[in-house]
């Protein structure tokens, strides 16, 4: 080597354009982790229409219902600076920026010669000043309510990428009458409690309905004469039968996800096992056979797999087992807590269920193998949780001890979103019904 | 020689001396060896206040040369080394030639990312899909002191989808056409494909090998706070995480995020923002590989309009970090919803 300085020099020359080049490239790189759990402020207008009442009644219900959601802050419309803007024109994103609005619904109401109703509305980014969405229906006037529900569906949509869970029904077993007298009667309501009515006479005691996901039907349970047994109704005609003909008490009803099997339990002496009934060809199965309480079965939502409760290790614990029965896996493990009514979500995530633990009731979730277990809420009484259909929500009921009824209450994933479901009077087991069509 | 027993101290040295000695030798002969040392390699400790110190501009000019020669203290001298002869023949590895059609810097101009359709998505089509069928009331099947009666049975008809275009679209689709968003024309990527022939001329060359002068061949002119591409003004880490952290701060502050739901599968979108000097957006924020399902679309909306509808513009940046703005023109945010 001829010089000895020239293979540093080279070695400290390659090192130096290889930092400029690195640093010609290198941009911030910067992982946003957290932010605010505030609701998004969105601007709804009253539809602009012929008839004002009808405009107004139209955005309020989907105000009511993107407020109960969590996830969006109504603008108040006192501080609209373009009270209603024209629904033919692009609007004035400026006045809309002004207040802090970062969607903005618009809408218009017309009838037709024939006396239908058409309804229209546009979902704005009011910062990139594009529609996001845009849909018209028409409809008999009597249905505005539910067109209002489908529009708060489409914006909720729209903006959080999940699926909407407006459009539903809730059906409840409504409960009225001093405490020792409760008549129990059930009913159904639209999810926000509005057009409650009754589903029976009051002259049995219902519990556990139970939506079908297919059909307009409910499953539950009937203390008539001789052993209680599983009802399934029809609420459009007000049909219903018994489910199977079993020698013995049959509760705790389920639809499967294709709605074409029934699950439940049947009382046999002490033990309780798990049995299918197929709707069609009538024949029955059995799931599980122990000596145990095997109940509250549910099935997920490929119908390959079921999850239960069971007191078969001593304490009633939620397990998992394959939709065609066999070995049980137990996947609950609070310690020094008894777990009760499992159910698995419509989007697969997750297993809600009810807790008791230290003389009181939660209402929490977990993943289906047991694991990432959260609490939503804890209180006196907690029960009975029932998903909306997009897998977001809860409802449950609650009993708040001193005597009073229990009432109905809605709670989202996270546990931040919780408020009363209004009801005609007191009431509990609710059911939501999968999206209306 | 004959040993005086009168004066026995001479041999008693004698004889100790010898057996010390032998003591030595044998006491010392299993040491093991010292195990051979490497060499040492003297190191110099560079802080980054120096590094920063050694590779940054001059804060005090004014404008950034966008083709600002590199500053050099000396002019080169001709030649260094004269090449002898008999060097000259021997195979010397010359570094590879570069291809004389390549610009210096493969990716330069600070051209952003081109955005993956020069035309933004219209609005979605208006025709309104008759997705809703709003189905008859609920007939009440027993009539029992009920609360509501049911509204008498409608026909109602979804609309077909009309024919023509809504009017507030074909606006929209005027002023798309009006201002179309310029395409940044991507930067022509050298083709530097890999020719054996070239090697391989390149191994039996004879041909002297290139110099790597240390010096440039003449003083630059005029100081610089680096070009565009950002040869100067470097960022201590601390001023690094300073920027980091102001925007994290502004960025986190304005993201609502009560409309998402946490999905650990979803992967982070990442959010590409090109800052002007000024601090301010220069052009809407971009999605890298934007989501083709709803709730990642939903995430990355909530992202852009976290950054362009709230956080920006990001008046520190100029205010304490100008000099640096080649650091901070760019910025990628990714955002992640932890399982809350």
């Amino acid at each position: 080597m001829r010089n000895p300085l020239s293979h540093p020099i080279r070695f400290l020359l390659t090192l130096l354009i290889g930092f400029v080049a690195t640093s010609a490239r290198a941009e911030l790189a910067i992982t946003i982790d957290k932010g605010n759990f505030q609701p998004m402020p969105i601007a709804i207008t009253d539809f602009v229409g012929a008839d004002p009442a009808m405009n107004a009644q139209i955005s309020a219900v989907i105000i009511n219902n993107l407020k109960r959601s969590g996830v969006f802050q109504p603008i108040d419309k006192a501080a609209f600076i373009d009270k209603t803007p024209n629904f033919d024109a692009t609007p004035n994103f400026a006045s809309w920026k002004a207040i802090n609005a970062q969607a903005l619904v618009t809408g218009r109401v017309t009838k037709d010669a024939s006396g239908k109703m058409k309804t229209e509305f546009r979902l704005w980014d009011v910062l990139s000043g594009q529609q996001l969405a845009g849909q018209q229906y028409m409809t008999d006037p009597t249905l505005w309510r539910r067109v209002s529900h489908i529009i708060s569906d489409g914006v909720y949509s729209r903006l959080t990428g999940e699926k909407g869970f407006f459009d539903t029904h809730i059906v409840f077993v409504d409960e009225t009458g001093p405490k020792d007298k409760r008549v129990k009667r059930l009913a159904i309501m639209d999810q926000d409690g509005a057009n409650a009515r009754y589903l029976t006479k009051g002259d049995e005691l219902v519990v556990t309905p139970r939506f079908s996901p297919t059909r307009q039907e409910v499953a539950y349970m009937s203390f008539g004469e001789g052993d209680p047994k599983v009802y399934v109704l029809n609420i459009d005609t007000g049909q219903r039968e018994v489910v199977g003909n079993f020698p013995g008490m049959t509760f705790s009803p389920r639809f499967s996800p294709d709605g074409q099997k029934v699950i439940m339990s049947l009382a046999q002496g002490a033990a309780s096992n798990i049995y299918t009934m197929d709707l069609r060809s009538r024949t029955t199965t059995r799931l599980t056979d122990t000596p145990a309480i095997d109940t509250s079965p549910s099935y997920s939502p490929d119908g390959s797999q079921i999850v239960f409760e069971s007191d078969r290790g001593g304490t009633q614990q939620i397990y998992v087992m394959g939709a065609s029965g066999g070995s049980a896996k137990r996947i609950s493990f609070g310690e020094g807590a008894r777990y009760s009514t499992p159910v698995w979500s419509p989007k697969g995530d997750y297993i809600a269920f009810t807790r008791q633990k230290g003389g009181t009731f939660a209402i929490g979730i977990m993943k289906p193998d047991g694991s990432g277990e959260r609490i939503l809420t804890e209180g006196f009484h907690n029960e009975g949780p029932t998903w909306a259909p997009n897998g977001r929500y809860l409802m449950f009921f609650r009993d708040q001890g001193g005597g009073a009824g229990a009432k109905i209450f809605m709670v989202d994933v996270t546990g931040r979103v919780e408020l009363p479901v209004p009801t005609p009077s007191f009431g509990s087991d609710p059911a939501w019904s999968p999206i209306l069509n | 020689m004959k040993i005086n027993w009168s004066e026995p101290g001479i041999p008693i040295s004698a004889a100790i001396h010898v057996a010390l000695l032998l003591a030595t030798l044998i006491a010392f002969a299993t040491t093991p060896k010292f195990e051979e040392q490497p060499e040492s390699i003297a190191v110099e400790m560079v802080t980054s206040d120096q590094l920063t110190a050694m590779t940054k501009g001059d804060k005090t000019v004014k404008e950034i040369k966008p083709n600002a020669k590199p500053k050099a203290d000396k002019v080169a001298q001709e030649e260094l080394i004269k090449p002898d002869s008999a060097d000259a023949k021997k195979d010397i590895p010359s570094p590879p030639a570069k291809p004389p059609e390549q610009p210096p810097v493969p990716e330069p101009k600070s051209a952003p990312t081109p955005p993956p359709t020069p035309t933004p998505v219209p609005p979605e089509p208006k025709p309104t899909q008759p997705e809703a069928k709003p189905d008859p009331a609920p007939v009440d099947p027993k009539p029992d002191g009920l609360k509501q009666a049911p509204p008498p049975k409608p026909e109602p008809k979804p609309l077909p989808p009309k024919a023509e275009p809504d009017p507030i679209e074909k606006k929209l689709e005027q002023d798309k056409k009006v201002q179309p968003p310029k395409p940044v024309e991507a930067p022509k990527t050298p083709t530097t494909a890999f020719d054996p022939a070239a090697l391989q001329k390149l191994l039996v060359s004879k041909e002297t090998p290139q110099k790597m002068a240390s010096t440039a061949s003449e003083t630059s002119k005029t100081s610089t706070a680096g070009t565009a591409t950002g040869t100067a003004a470097k960022l201590s880490l601390s001023q690094l995480d300073q920027i980091n952290g102001y925007i994290y701060k502004k960025v986190t502050d304005c993201w609502k995020l009560a409309n998402l739901f946490p999905d650990p599968n979803r992967p982070a979108p990442q959010i590409r923002i090109k800052l002007r000097e000024d601090g301010a957006l220069d052009g809407p924020p971009t999605v890298e590989s934007p989501s083709s399902d709803t709730s990642g679309r939903a995430l990355e909306e909530s992202a852009i309009r976290a950054i362009s509808g709230c956080a920006a513009p990001f008046d520190l940046l100029p205010k304490q970090f100008k000099p640096f703005y080649g650091e901070w023109r760019s910025v990628v945010l990714s955002f992640t919803l932890k399982d809350a």
